[in-house]
Parts: C-alpha cells; structure tokens; sequence
C-alpha cells in the first residue's frame, strides 16, 4: 500500500528509483542543447577522429 | 569466542571465513562524481568500482622486483588519468575500454588527475591505507558546445601498454586510448554535464 502511494507521488522527487518507479527516458550520450544529435562534422574535430569513425560515435550516440 | 570461531567456520565458505577472521586485505574503491553551478551542487552521484583485470595485474606487478641488482621493477608506471564516458556494460573485471569514451578536450581522451594525490586518514589511524585522486572539469571541459550524459568513468595509468608500460610519453589523445582498457572502472546513473556545469570526480581507493 505504501510502495503504490510512493510510486504514485514519485513523479515529486527526482530519483524515482528510490521508490522502485520507472525512470523517465533520458538521452544518452552527447545531445546539442536543444536535444537533438551532434553534427558529425563537430563530433570530427572534437574527438579528433575520421570522418567513418565520427559517423560510428554518432550512431552510437544517439541510441 | 572458539565455539562462536567454529560455528562461523561451519556456516561460511572457506573463503568467507578467512575474510572475517584472517583479515585479508581488500582493495576497495569509491567513486563520486558532482556537477556545481557556479558553485551550486546541481548533481551528485557515487558508488564502489571494480577493478579490471588490468588493474589487478598494475597491482601485483607494481608490488614485485624484477632485480633486486641493479634495482629494477616490472613497471614504473602509476594511476595518473581518468577517462569519461557515455556507455554503459556490466561491472565485470574482464572490461576492456569505456563503451562510449568522450574526449573531454578537442582530441584529448585521458585527462590529468590533480598531483600530488593526497592520503585521507580514517580518524582511527595516522596510516596511510587509502589514496584519493581528484580532478575537476572545467565548463568548458567534456561539454565542447553540446551536452553530454555521462555513465562511466575509468581509471588509468601513465603507463603505454603498447611500450611495456613506459612512462616517459604517454599517449593521451582520443585516437590513441579510447580503446585502452582502465585499471578501476565505474557506470553510475546519468549525470549531466553542460557548459554551465563544473564536474568534480573524486576516486577514493582503500586498501581494508
């Protein structure tokens, strides 16, 4: 009873694991500000890589 | 106390039993990671790491000669890097690399710990069992323009171990090391590290 009120008010505080509630997806990896993928060009000069390879860090980036 | 000795004995493993009452050593490590805002906690995270089998094997190495005359060690290498990534795989010693290392300058994968490392005492003992390795990134530091969620860290060496662990110039480039297996390794929950955001990573290891 008391583990369904908590889930039920988990949305209240920010670890919802605590309470054994879902957590909400989050995006993983690297994300421009506004959320979206890094431009592959970016993700080359950044990490110094190819351009094959930057394709292969994007791509796994943004699962 | 011999009753109660035999009555443990019966009910743990072998090895268990030696752990309580033998006092083996263990070499735990402890790793919290926090994200301020202009000085402001925004987000802390933390837990205990494994280590890697490359990391057991720094261990025995490091405590060993290799000649007693002229006085030379298998290794001379020590923990001098940590390493930040955006992957996650299951704790287990046989990692290999970070999943999803991120550079946390242009190129640069492995960044500096903060020298000298510095010896937290346990408040019972003046002794030094236990080391602590600091680095603080800086804003503009792992988030170059973009938001990064983090979820793995590692430790490394100055060692090459395409050199036999030569020290002398470590490769500390993306290219060269993102692959390199650490010698302590940790996934933790996200934590979000933008361009408003300090991150402090603090890595205890205590020998217990």
């Amino acid at each position: 009873m008391l583990r369904k009120l908590l889930k039920e008010r988990a949305h209240l505080v920010d670890d919802l694991r605590i309470f054994g509630a879902q957590k909400t997806t989050f995006a993983r990896g690297i994300r421009m500000p506004d959320g979206s993928p890094v431009p592959v060009d970016i993700i080359m000069k950044n990490f110094g890589v190819p351009r094959e390879q930057a394709e292969e860090i994007a791509r796994r980036q943004t699962r | 106390m011999i009753g109660i000795v035999r009555i443990f004995r019966s009910l743990m493993p072998p090895r268990m039993f030696a752990d309580v009452f033998k006092q083996n050593p263990q070499i735990r490590g402890h790793l919290t990671l926090e994200t301020r805002e202009r000085g402001k906690l925004r987000q802390r995270v933390e837990g205990d790491n494994i280590w890697t089998l490359t990391g057991r094997e720094f261990i025995a190495e490091l405590i060993a000669l290799r000649a007693s005359s002229p006085r030379t060690a298998f290794r001379d290498d020590r923990v001098a890097y940590i390493g930040m990534g955006s992957g996650v795989q299951s704790e287990v010693s046989d990692i290999t690399s970070l999943v999803d290392p991120v550079v946390y300058r242009t190129g640069e994968f492995l960044a500096r710990i903060d020298a000298p490392a510095t010896f937290p005492t346990s408040g019972t003992s003046t002794t030094n069992t236990a080391v602590r390795f600091e680095r603080e990134f800086t804003v503009g530091e792992i988030s170059l323009g973009y938001n990064v969620v983090l979820t793995e860290a590692g430790l490394f060496t100055d060692g090459d171990p395409d050199d036999d662990w030569d020290y002398s110039a470590t490769p500390t480039s993306f290219a060269d090391t993102s692959g390199r297996a650490p010698m302590a390794y940790k996934t933790y929950e996200p934590i979000t590290k933008t361009t408003d955001f300090n991150l402090r990573a603090i890595w205890t290891v205590r020998v217990v």
